[in-house]
This record gives C-alpha cells, structure tokens and sequence, in this order.
C-alpha cells in the first residue's frame, strides 16, 4: 500500500501527471519525425506531408469514435465495413437524387448498424467482437450489392471539392478531423456521459451500483463509433471521388492498433482521445516511410503489425514497472 | 474397524508464523480412523493454517506430525495425497462441462494402448459402482453442470476416496447447501467414517458439528482452547471458547436516536437459492444490523433491497415512507433515497483509477449537467473538496488518484460518496471490513452520525464488535432466512454468535 500523505500537492503536478502519457507520445512521435527525416530526404517535402494528412484523416475520425467505445470497454471491428458501406450508399443515392440525398442517408447507417451491434451486445450478452464480426460481413456484403462489385464514380464536383480541398493551406479533410477530435475530447472530459462510459469501462458492477444504465451508455457508444464510420465513408468518399465494394479493408484493425498506440486500455476504463491522434499519426508515419524507402509493399503489413505488437508490449511492461 | 481408537495423525506442539503474524501457536490434534473431528474456531483461528499444514501446502516452523507412527512431513500436496492425506475444498471445484465420470477420474482414467484412447465404457461402469457403493443416485454420464449442489459436493468426496484416503480433511462442506442438502452430505461422511476414515470436518455451522462429530476442537487465536467428546460439551460452551473471555471492552453506543416512523418496510423478500420470505422495518434514525455467517445471504439482502442488477427477486414488496415503491433497479432506489455501500471495496467500490472527485461525483453527475450539456467543473471540485473535508479523508486533494489512498480512506471516500446522494435509508454492507483498527473507530463514529441526522442506517455485517457497538436492534440470518431478532441490552454477542451457527434463538 503506498503511504497516505504524498508531499505538498502543488497546483501543477496533477495535470501534469495526467499528461504524461500525452507528452510521452508527443515525444515518441518528434523522435519518429526526425528519425525518418534523416533516412529519407522526400519525407519533408510539402506534397509528401500533405498527402499524409489527407490520407490520415478517415482513419482518424473512426479512430475518435473507436477510442469512445474503447473506453467503454467493446470493440468494433465493422467500422471499415461501415465505411465502405456509407460509401456506396452515399455514392448511389448522390448520383441519383443530389449531394444532400446522399449524405444524410447515408449518415444514418453506422448509427443504425451501431444500435444493432449495441443490441447484440447488452441484450444477448455476446461479446462485441463477435457480435461486429457479423455485421463487419453483412455491411461489407451490402456494400458489393449496392455498388454491384463495379466502380461507382462521377461525383458532382462540389462535393469533391471538400475532400480534394485546403483552407489556410492545409488539407480540409485532415481539420475536419481534428475537428473530430475537439468534438471528442469535449464529450469524453466535460460531459456526464463520457465520465459515465470511463466508468462503464473501468468497472461495470461499480457504475451500476452508482445509478448509470451500462446497457444504454455501451449502446450509445457504438452508435457513436457508427456514426464517425459513416461520416468518414463520406469523407473518403469525397477525397476519392469514386468508390468500390472493397475500400477499407483491414481499416477496423489498423485503427484498433491505433487506438492501443494511443494509450487506451484494451480492458476499457482507461485512455486519453487526444493521444489517439498520435496513435493514427505514428501508424501513418510508418506505412509511408516504408513506402517512400520502396519496402515491397508485402512486407508492409509485417512491419506494421510487429510495431504493433511493440508498442503494446512496451505499453505493457511499462505499466508492470510503474506498479512494481 | 480394528484399528479403532489408536490414533492415525498425531500433531504435538505445532506452530507456524506468516510474516509476524503467529498463525500457529504449540496446537495439538490427534484424530483417529472412524471417527469424524469437528475443527471450529472464528475467523483467523488458525483452521485454515492447521489444514493446509496436514495437506502439505505449508511447512510447520516447528512441532512433529506423525500419521500411522511414522513422522509425516509430506513433500507438497502431491505427497501428502499419496500418503492418503486427502483434502476436499470449500469450492465445488469440478469441471462443469465434463460428466460425472470424467471428473471422478480425472487424470486417472483407465487408457488403452500408445495413445491413451480412453475407455469410456470401464469409465462409467468404474464410477458407477463407485456411486452405488456410497448410495448416491447420479448418471456417470451425466454432465455435472445438470446436478443439483449437494450431488456436485458428493461427486467431489466420490472423487477424493478415488485416492484412498486413511485421512479425509473436509473444509466447509456444506457452506455452499441448503437445509435438505446438508443431511444428505452428512449422510455420506458417516458412511465414510464408518469405512475406517479419519474424518477432520471443519465448519462454521455449529448445529452440523454437533449433529456429526465424536470430537470437536475449538482454535482461538492460533492455540487449541479445547477439545472434548460431543458428549461432554454442548453448544454454548464451544462458542464460549470460540470467544474467549477477554471480549473487547469498546463503549456501546450512547442512547439510540431511533423513532417509531418506519422508514422503509420489506415484506416476503425471496430470491431463488439465496433468499428466503424476509421481512423486516427499518425507523428512522435508527441502526438496524443484520448478521449471520459468512454465505448466509447477508450481501444478497442487500443487494435485493438495492435492486442490484445481478439479483434478480423472486417476491418482495416494498415501501419507503409508507409509499410502495418498486425499487426495481439502482436508478430507482437511488431516486427513493436509498444507497448502498459494497462490502468489496476494492472490486466493486472504488474505481481505483479515477480520481477522489470523479469516484464522489458518480452517482450525481446530473446534477452538474449544465448549458449544452457540458459539466460545470467548479462545482463539481467544490462539491469534491467538501466531502473530503466534511469526512476527513486524508488525501492531497480532490484531483488525486483514489488508489493512492489508504484503505480506511478509501472507505471514507465511498462514504462521501454515497452520502452525497443524500440518503434517508443507507444500507453499509460489511463497512468496516479490512481496514486498521483506527479507521474503524472513525467509520463507527461516522455510521453514529448519520443515524442522528434520522437516516435510516442497515449495517450488515459478520463483524460481530460492529454489531454489538452500534445497532439498536439486530437481525440474524442462516441460509438465507432470517432465524433471530434482538434488541437493546440483548444484543450480547454470546447471544447472536449462537443464533448465527445454529440458525435457532
């Protein structure tokens, strides 16, 4: 048991405290910069840096609402699907009947498919990997039926012009999730529901007894994570301009990898959604260092996954000694 | 049996120290083939010590055992089971998703060949006979989650006389039973004993050491304070020994701040397996205990009453200031006035993690929901640092982390917590278990004065010192039905110990 007394509290040390972890992987993340800098001179150039954010930004917004449900305790791994499917719902419905036809349906799939996937969860009491494993196949599955396995392309150019677009010189899609995030970090610090979904996910029994309906938090959190999958499908969609049955594929655990790289538990109850950011930005670093080098690109998984495993381990071992 | 009377195990003058702790203190015990030796003592006696001793899970410092003569110093509990020390644990530990027979002679099955295929058939027909030769009616191929718990408690003996024990150490058989349960597995053990076993039975239930035993061995404080022939003792001479003289002179509660409002009012509470028809009042200001031993439904009550998700009620009605109320989840009680307080601190109280004011500010999020829905972080920090203050929690500040906290402050903390909520009915499950002795007197003081602000206070507890001190009246419970009640100057815990191990007043 450590001692009751701790010396003078001063007014900076507990921020600080609970920034540590954010600093860390600020820092990790300026060490990868410079490192992959000095390996790789096209690493620094304006049009390799801007395709990076805009690359990134889809992955960051679903890995906001992952870090939500994460939090929580569950996981999603339908949200590529998702992704793939509001794509292609939006893409049908905008050629049809107009850009706002398009969107707005089809910003209303993840967070339906999040209230199936919720129901599954509370109701049946299936674990949520399982239970997002069906409906990743059944989205993904939609998504050929609704694209009939071919192209869908001819976007109306102001739609395109958001995600192809920069303000202050900056691509639109990489704010637009940073956006994402303030939104986030908002909802996760300073409103009752997100205090509610770090209890839910540190402690279950603790936050039923304390008068929180689980059941519903864990509900709303997939509708969230959802809802962020949606609107990335959109977003991409956007940037791509076209869109077909495949895209997002292997997105659910490239962004879970994300999010763990960020610091949250993958037992729930414990995360920052800022550092989540980091998480994104470092997997990101990686791919396109190892693209720029020209690793063959079948290696680029390997690499990528044994990084992942690194960082969870360090995450890990890191914890044991803070205990110890 | 021949060898009747000349004793199989002999300890003289063992003693055994964990950490400081004198766990062992110079105990004898001798017990001989046929007979069955109840072994009692309260919490912290030294029964589990002494049993693990003879199932070779710890070593003694010092003492000598022998068992039929010979020294016995088993090499682990491998050594002790194959010199016929067999020990059956409190837990009904069998493999739910095998049958009967594969657990009965798990790792020890009858194989064929450079495979090992197992024999099923000799498997079954092994067991059955096993089975009939006790009388118990089970299918060896029955999977053992589709038995009833006093089936499952034999299949486990069943399972230890495959070893061949000269010596059968049974801890707690029957504390996972009911009533009609109990007789059926005290049946089995006479059986055995009549085979030429040595039985050692150790037990809470008094009532069943009595009904089985030859001799009973009472441990206070790690020596042996008695042993005696059934016979030549009766029941409250052994829980007179279980407490020893030198009982705590602690001050007794001044006078009672009790009323004749009855606060809230329970009527014919079951749940299925663990509660049976309880009723009972509760007035306001007043410290209405509840006790009984450790599994007779204490934390289930009040859990029941809380409307805890995990308990789902069979019957009950219930009213709160004369008005029925359903108090059909947390949400609900908590609206009505009622908070309940964990007795496992550690796993269902604090979040260990989180800071002291997000742990206080749980329950009441709402109330510092403000424009656009965002919380108002001033107030939540005021409301923090005030309960901290009002209770005394010594931390270095509302932003702590709640792990940092002692554990005596840290129950201090689920004290500001819940009181936060307001309650008029608050029910302490187990509140001052495992922490120090001055954290005890201050949670005491503390339970006084929520009493006298007219709080209707439920303290269910085993801790019988809490019991004693505090409550104007107590409710004594025994497998789940409530056997006793006292009032005033009859709460003596002589008295509620006796109910609390023979469920009768």
């Amino acid at each position: 048991m450590p001692p009751t007394h701790s010396p003078a509290p001063s007014r900076w040390r507990e921020p600080l405290r609970q920034s540590y972890g954010l600093i860390q992987a600020f820092a990790v993340l300026i060490l990868l910069v410079v490192i992959i800098s000095l390996l790789s001179p096209r690493f620094l150039s304006t049009t390799n840096i801007t395709n990076l954010m805009a690359q990134m930004s889809v992955n960051l917004i679903v890995a906001a609402g992952m870090t939500v449900v994460m939090i929580g305790g569950e996981f999603d791994i339908s949200v590529g699907s998702v992704v793939a499917l509001s794509a292609a719902v939006s893409a049908w419905l905008m050629t049809r009947y107009g850009i706002a036809a398009g969107v707005l349906a089809s910003l209303l799939i993840g967070p339906a498919l999040g209230v199936v996937n919720g129901v599954i969860v509370t109701r049946g009491r299936i674990p949520s990997f399982i239970a997002t494993l069906g409906t990743m196949m059944m989205a993904r599955s939609l998504a050929f039926v609704i694209t009939g396995g071919r192209v869908i392309a001819d976007l109306p150019d102001s739609f395109k012009a958001i995600g192809q677009g920069q303000t202050f010189g900056i691509p639109t899609p990489f704010l637009i999730a940073l956006a994402t995030y303030a939104a986030g970090w908002v909802l996760m610090t300073r409103t009752a529901f997100g205090k509610k979904v770090y209890a839910v996910g540190a402690n279950r029994t603790v936050a039923m007894l304390s008068g929180i309906r689980a059941d519903r938090v864990k509900l709303l959190s997939l509708m969230i994570v959802g809802f962020t999958s949606s609107f990335a499908g959109n977003l991409l969609l956007s940037r791509i301009g076209a869109i077909q049955a495949d895209t997002g594929r292997g997105l659910e655990f490239e962004v879970i990898a994300a999010v763990v790289i960020g610091g949250t538990s993958l037992y729930g109850g414990q995360g920052n959604i800022l550092r989540t950011i980091i998480g994104v930005i470092i997997i990101a670093l990686i791919r396109n260092f190892l693209n720029l080098s020209r690793i063959d690109i079948f290696w680029q998984d390997f690499a990528t996954g044994a990084i992942i495993v690194l960082a969870v381990l360090l995450d890990a071992l890191q914890k044991r000694v803070g205990r110890a | 049996m021949a060898e009747a009377d000349v004793p199989i195990l002999q300890c003289r003058n063992v003693s055994k120290t964990f950490g400081g702790v004198q766990a062992l203190r110079g105990a004898d015990f001798t017990i001989t083939p046929g007979r069955v030796h109840g072994l009692v003592g309260e919490n912290g006696a030294g029964k589990s010590t002494l049993l693990k001793i003879l199932a070779g899970v710890v070593t003694p410092d010092s003492g000598e055992i022998t068992l039929s003569g010979a020294t016995y110093r088993p090499d682990g509990t491998e050594g002790a089971l194959r010199s016929g020390v067999v020990t059956v644990h409190q837990d009904i530990n069998l493999i739910e998703s095998l049958t009967v027979a594969e657990n009965v002679l798990l790792n020890n099955e009858p194989q064929i060949g450079p495979f090992g295929l197992l024999r099923t058939r000799e498997m079954r027909a092994r067991t059955a006979a096993l089975l009939a030769s006790y009388g118990i009616e089970a299918d060896p191929a029955a999977l053992v989650s589709s038995l009833p718990n006093d089936i499952k408690k034999m299949v486990q003996i069943v399972k230890a006389t495959t070893w061949n024990p000269r010596v059968l150490l049974l801890d707690e058989p029957t504390s996972s039973l009911t009533d009609t349960e109990v007789t059926v597995v005290l049946r089995l053990i006479r059986t055995l004993a009549a085979q030429g076993v040595a039985l050692v039975f150790v037990s809470h239930y008094l009532a069943e050491v009595f009904e089985i035993c030859d001799e009973i061995t009472v441990l206070r404080d790690g020596q042996v304070v008695s042993t005696a022939q059934r016979t030549q003792t009766d029941l409250p001479q052994v829980v007179r020994a279980m407490l020893g003289r030198d009982l705590a002179e602690s001050v007794k509660r001044r006078a009672g701040t009790a009323s004749r409002d009855v606060l809230l009012s329970v009527r014919d509470l079951s749940v299925r397996g663990r509660l049976r028809g309880i009723s009972l009042d509760l007035h306001r200001g007043e410290i209405l205990g509840v006790t009984g031993l450790t599994g007779s439904g204490l934390t289930e009550l009040a859990r029941a009453i809380f409307g805890s998700e995990d308990i789902s009620r069979s019957s009950g009605k219930f009213t709160v200031d004369g008005k029925a109320a359903a108090l059909g989840n947390p949400q609900d009680s908590l609206r009505a006035g009622l908070a309940l307080l964990t007795n496992d601190r550690l796993r269902e109280g604090i979040l260990p993690e989180f800071t002291l004011l997000e742990n206080i500010c749980l329950p009441i999020l709402a109330r510092f929901t403000g424009k656009f829905g965002l919380l108002q972080s001033g107030a939540m920090l005021e409301t923090a640092r005030r309960c901290i203050a009002r209770l005394q929690v010594r931390a270095p500040g509302p932003q702590a982390v709640a792990k940092t906290l002692s554990g005596g402050n840290q129950q201090k903390l689920l004290f500001a917590k819940w009181l936060e909520t307001g309650p008029r009915i608050f029910l302490l499950d187990e509140p001052t278990i495992g922490i120090d002795i001055g954290s005890k007197f201050e949670i005491r003081r503390i339970i006084e004065e929520i009493a006298a602000t007219g709080v209707g206070v439920m303290l269910f507890s085993a801790e019988l010192a809490d019991i004693e001190l505090l409550c104007d009246r107590v409710l004594v419970m025994f497998r789940g039905a409530v056997v006793g009640e006292f009032a005033g100057a009859a709460i003596t815990r002589q008295a509620i110990l006796q109910a609390s191990v023979s469920g009768r007043t």
